[in-house]
């Protein structure tokens, strides 16, 4: 729907204005709405009424499209089974030294994920995959997120270590969307992303603030589902741990060491 | 009539009697011929199509070494290491019993200190400089020297003790010379507290190997401190570009980046080919579009110089990034970027608070390269063609330390002329620990995963990946247990490589084998309306046995 694909294009932008960059982005949208002629807006993207971002725009670099995004190919991303030809963008080139954020939303039920109207993801796939993941050392730390009706039912099998996880709604609960966008004429962005975006809003590169916070940002007057999470797999506390481990920027920038001095430097004289 | 009817009459029941016994026979027959035909569907289906669907069912796997596998698996809690120590000793006054005993010292804290980690057997061979090779030390030409005494490969560390002349000019008190040998005085010679220290510390960088194996042996996989992330992940090939991003190609046109790779990259990067593959590439981009991001420059009043702040640059080296093209090589890229601004002078502030004394022109970015800010006015620039031996020579020293080659400190009576063979070994050593390690890992998470998931399809070439990366690996340990690290770096290259290479396998993905409940479901239309049939008559066989065998009792 136009609002799925809303969300992750905002959230893809949060991230990437937080610092990271494409190169550490696998961005699978089915990329269906832009230019779908069903749009009143051609090429354009909006995530609120006002219409005033188009998350669309330009420096978007879907990495996955259309009849790519499958089931497969998704857990050949997370494991790295995937063709030798693949260049790096499509491939998550991680260790163990790798925080990994992974967002997803779509229609779901009870113990699955719906992709592209023809298949599913199960909740035992997904937790089979983060396990093959911790046994390769693929990761250090991974912040799962799922918008979807009965998201919770995504996580609640994972068994590998440190891991945390938020859904938008319980089992048995439907998330639902925030608002519509009368010109358009669909829902365009749903709630639980609505009040998270909101959130990093407010976040910046140096900022301190907590995943608990982050957790916290819908209650369930906003929400009206009630977000869930699951911490019982990560070592510390989640007031301990901050948004900008899985959503800031990977650089660290060093300073170049005193040079190194070759005999041969002098053997080479400038004008 | 009547005795013709009363013949037929008896006659009648003597017929009726030989029909019904003729009937029973018959019937007999028929239940006989009825039973042999059930037994004979039953040994067919039984004999036949039994084996018929286990075998089409049933996925390919080629055999694999998984006991191997455990084997290294376990000899991971205890791997040992030889080094080769050689000294030579060029003093006289120093004589045998007192240098012997000076050894067998060292050889004690050696051990003692070198067993924190991974195991380090130390073997220390001793023996007297010829007649030649002293009258070499006498020139003091300490790089012939050097060149014709540690000319027997890299798998030794030779300590030279110098006589007190050569060493009063070459090594003052209490010091070092840290060539490609280790050269020193006869009272560092007898310090052997000090000697053993610089062996572990800065010949074989022991702190670093037992981390990097402290963590490859924790469970809970805690990442340490130490752990120096700005190094890249070894790979077998390294992909170098060297990328000019000019923002001003109306007045500067052209750059002598060849010439400057073969002047000085090449003679580094063709010393290490022997041991890693690095391709050098270079390339030019002009105006510099960074889409809807400007660098915001920042200028102090009084001064005439632009500058960028250090929060700025991991935003300015994503921008960079995404221009570079480097996400179409396979191998690991490294990118050194030489930035030539619009507004010039500009400058990178190491301190906000004293941004004029703590200006900088270039800065790494771990794992991935550096970037060089040129600006004309300070290169003495005449013409468009812009000269990049100063960026060249910041790129070698960063491209350096990316790689994770750890230089000795540099000394001031001998100049630098390449990279000196015992570091050379001391990056050799970490590295084949890390494949070593990472491969055993490796082949560990695979033969749990192929055991968990018995119907996953192993092809041919996977299963000789797999032999091949346990064979190399195996090889490596006890080569290096051998004390022969160069060749056991070799075996752990291929090891770790053909590890990766099986694990990451596209085939290996659980969606493709044949799963549990197909196996049944396919073959249970075909065998239930034949089975329960068989199954049900089945009971007449044994009964119709049963009777035979009461007959023939």
């Amino acid at each position: 729907n136009y609002r799925h694909a809303a969300n992750v294009l905002s959230i893809y932008r949060s991230v990437k204005r937080l610092g990271i960059p494409d190169s550490h982005i696998i961005l699978m949208l089915s990329d269906d709405m832009a230019c779908n002629p069903r749009n009143p807006r051609p090429a354009t993207v909006f995530n609120n009424e006002n219409e005033n971002i188009n998350v669309y725009g330009d420096d978007v670099e879907v990495d996955y499209r259309g009849n790519e995004v499958t089931v497969k190919n998704f857990i050949r991303v997370l494991t790295g089974r995937l063709p030798e030809a693949t260049p790096h963008s499509k491939k998550m080139m991680s260790d163990e030294t790798s925080n990994i954020l992974i967002y997803m939303s779509g229609h779901g039920g009870e113990g699955f994920l719906k992709f592209q109207d023809s298949e599913e993801i199960s909740d035992i796939e997904l937790a089979d995959v983060m396990e093959q993941m911790w046994q390769k050392r693929r990761y250090n730390q991974i912040l799962f997120m799922v918008d979807s009706c009965q998201a919770e039912s995504m996580f609640l099998k994972f068994y590998s270590p440190n891991i945390l996880a938020v859904a938008s709604s319980k089992v048995g609960e439907d998330s639902l969307s925030h608002h519509m966008d009368h010109s358009i004429g669909v829902y365009v962005i749903d709630r639980f992303t609505y009040y998270a975006l909101e959130f990093l809003e407010t976040v910046d590169q140096n900022s301190k603030k907590t995943i608990q916070e982050l957790f916290k940002c819908c209650p369930k007057h906003k929400c009206i589902s009630t977000v869930t999470y699951r911490t019982d797999l990560f070592p510390r506390p989640i007031n301990q741990v901050l948004v900008t481990e899985f959503f800031g920027n990977v650089r660290n920038i060093s300073w170049t060491p005193d040079l190194i001095e070759f005999s041969f430097f002098d053997s080479f004289k400038t004008n | 009539m009547n005795q013709a009817e009363a013949s037929e009459s008896s006659s009648e029941p003597v017929e009726n009697e030989i029909e019904l016994v003729n009937l029973k026979n018959e019937d007999q027959q028929l239940n006989q011929l009825l039973i042999i035909n059930t037994i004979y569907y039953i040994v067919v289906f039984v004999l036949i199509g039994l084996p018929i669907w286990i075998f089409t069912t049933s996925t390919y796997r080629a055999s694999l070494p998984f006991d191997s596998i455990d084997q290294l698996a376990k000899s991971l809690n205890r791997i040992e290491y030889k080094i080769n120590i050689e000294i030579i000793n060029f003093n006289d006054e120093l004589t045998a019993d007192i240098l012997n005993k000076a050894i067998s010292d060292l050889n004690i804290r050696l051990d003692k200190d070198g067993k924190n980690g991974i195991e380090l057997q130390f073997e220390i061979k001793n023996r007297v400089a010829t007649g030649e090779e002293k009258k070499l030390a006498l020139t003091h030409k300490i790089e012939l020297l050097d060149q014709v005494v540690c000319s027997d490969g890299l798998n030794k560390l030779h300590m030279i003790i110098l006589d007190d002349d050569s060493a009063k000019k070459i090594v003052s008190e209490d010091q070092y010379l840290f060539l490609n040998c280790l050269y020193l005085n006869k009272n560092l010679a007898k310090d052997t507290e000090r000697l053993s220290k610089i062996v572990l510390g800065e010949f074989l960088h022991i702190e670093k190997i037992n981390e990097e194996y402290r963590l490859k042996m924790d469970v809970e996989r805690r990442l340490p401190s130490k752990k120096d992330i700005r190094v890249v992940n070894f790979d077998n090939e390294y992909e170098v570009t060297f990328s000019w991003l000019n923002e001003r190609p109306e007045v500067y046109s052209k750059w002598n980046v060849d010439e400057c790779v073969e002047k000085y990259f090449s003679k580094i990067s063709d010393k290490l080919s022997d041991f890693i593959k690095i391709s050098i590439k270079a390339q030019t981009l002009l105006y510099s579009d960074f889409g809807s991001y400007t660098l915001s420059y920042s200028k102090l009043e009084n001064e005439s110089f632009y500058y960028l702040r250090q929060s700025d640059l991991s935003i300015m080296t994503n921008f960079i990034e995404s221009r570079l093209g480097a996400k179409i090589s396979d191998s690991s890229a490294l990118e050194f970027v030489t930035y030539l601004p619009n507004k010039e002078p500009l400058y990178i502030a190491k301190n906000l608070q004293n941004v004029k004394d703590s200006r900088s022109v270039s800065f790494m970015v771990p794992r991935w390269g550096g970037i060089y800010v040129y600006n004309p006015k300070d290169e003495n620039q005449s013409d468009d063609l812009i000269r990049v031996e100063k960026a060249m020579k910041t790129f070698l020293t960063q491209f350096i330390n990316l790689i994770g080659i750890d230089l000795h400190k540099s000394s001031k009576v001998v100049p630098r002329s390449g990279i000196y063979s015992s570091e050379i070994f001391g990056y050799l050593l970490t590295k084949t620990l890390e494949n070593q390690l990472n491969s055993i890992n490796t082949l560990n998470s695979l033969s749990l995963l192929l055991t968990r998931i018995k119907s996953m399809v192993i092809e041919d070439d996977i299963a000789e990946q797999i032999k091949t990366s346990v064979e190399s690996i195996e090889q490596s340990l006890s080569l290096a247990k051998d004390g022969k690290i160069k060749e056991a770096f070799f075996k752990s290259k291929i090891g770790f490589l053909s590890s990766e290479k099986a694990f990451f396998d596209k085939s290996l993905l659980e969606k493709l084998y044949f799963p549990e409940d197909q196996r049944f479901a396919i073959y249970i239309p075909l065998f239930i309306p034949v089975g329960i049939p068989l199954l049900l008559s089945m009971k007449s066989v044994i009964g119709w046995y049963k009777k035979q065998k009461i007959k023939t009792d």
